[in-house]
């Protein structure tokens, strides 16, 4: 088994050091790529320090594109397995296993580390909560399979999933229930584990405001209408 | 007929064409603004049709029917303009991507021949 955790990194030099060490410790067999996704603090010299793989990208891309970038890698360097974990601590490499370990045993082409299976200790604002019910419903109500977090960045991908993700376009901007919607209907199998997650330390989150949430679930829909419309054409064709 | 507006159209016409040859400007894209040069030398030149046409199309007043084309021209130019942003957006990415993966190849295999 080959496998490769990618990290997107923007700005979390304070972070991202016990992230690593906490892989390192949790995690000795697999490997570890930070994306540095144009930080402006010291997260790369920080990860450098460590003897990490550091990809730095020219110029800031976001979080989809970087993840993607390590999915590149991936795909470049023949690995198996694809874990994307969040810099900011969220994600508990303990709990990485978990989805490592599901992933060799039953061979779906995608798992996702829930945070809504059982009862977790992660807190989760009301406005989140019902942004992820809704997503997970519309998913229900398309493909008729219960995920019930598919917002979680905490995900595993097999090879046949890199080799799709690391095409140009592939990946969308927004990596949320658009894109499990279109792997759904095409035929890819996703499975859903329920993993524990903590709250950041340092730093906000990327969802943040008011209009930025609003913004978000426009594009995620907007995403889900076309990958219906494109499914239904070529069906047809 | 108005001597001054088809001697724009003119101008513009030799204009538009030396940016070509001179690789300024894609030829493809120049085809759009060359046509559209022509029906500004055209109405110039026959400024009576101009009227007739818009009779024709119920238009009861007939500088509406420049605007409208005018609009419709722009708006064209403005779609298409923002799909080959799309295009160059998509493939700057990708070449970003590249560009980050390959440098770090590089980092890694200058570390390796320092070791040596």
């Amino acid at each position: 088994m080959k496998a490769l955790i990618v990290m997107p990194a923007h700005n979390e030099e304070q972070n991202i050091e016990e992230v690593i060490d906490e892989i390192k410790r949790d995690l000795p067999d697999v490997d570890l790529l930070v994306i540095n996704d144009a930080s402006t603090d010291k997260t790369e010299e920080v990860v450098k320090k460590r003897n990490v793989n550091c990809i730095s990208l020219p110029f800031n891309l976001g979080y989809s594109l970087a993840v993607q970038t390590g999915i590149k890698y991936a795909n470049k360097h023949d690995y198996d397995y694809v874990l994307q974990m969040d810099a900011d601590g969220q994600h508990i490499p303990s709990e990485a296993r978990k989805l490592l370990e599901y992933m060799e045993k039953n061979h779906p082409d995608i798992v996702i580390g829930s945070r809504f299976l059982e009862e977790t200790k992660y807190k989760h604002g009301t406005m989140r909560k019902l942004g992820t019910n809704i997503l997970s419903s519309l998913i229900k109500m398309i493909c008729h399979k219960i995920i019930k977090d598919p917002t979680s960045g905490f995900q595993c991908i097999n090879k046949k999933t890199i080799s799709y993700f690391a095409g140009m376009g592939n990946y969308p901007e927004f990596p949320d229930a658009n894109l499990i919607i279109e792997l759904l209907l095409n035929g890819y199998e996703i499975c859903e584990i329920s993993t524990n997650m903590r709250e950041r330390k340092y730093g906000t989150s990327m969802h943040k405001g008011i209009i930025g949430p609003i913004k978000y679930m426009i594009k995620v829909f907007y995403n889900i209408i076309i990958i219906i419309l494109r499914n239904l054409f070529r069906k047809k064709k | 007929m108005n001597i001054l507006f088809v001697i724009i159209g003119i101008i513009l016409i030799v204009y538009i064409i030396k940016s070509v040859m001179n690789k300024n400007f894609d030829m493809y894209e120049s085809i759009f603004w060359i046509l559209a040069t022509f029906a500004i030398i055209l109405l110039a030149m026959f400024p009576k049709s101009l009227d007739e046409i818009s009779l024709k199309l119920g238009i009861s007043y007939s500088p509406s029917l420049v605007f409208l084309l005018g609009v419709v021209f722009l708006l064209f130019i403005n779609f298409k303009q923002s799909r080959l942003l799309n295009d160059e957006k998509q493939k700057t990415t990708e070449l970003a991507q590249e560009l980050a993966i390959l440098t770090q190849k590089i980092e890694e295999m200058d570390e390796k021949n320092d070791k040596k």
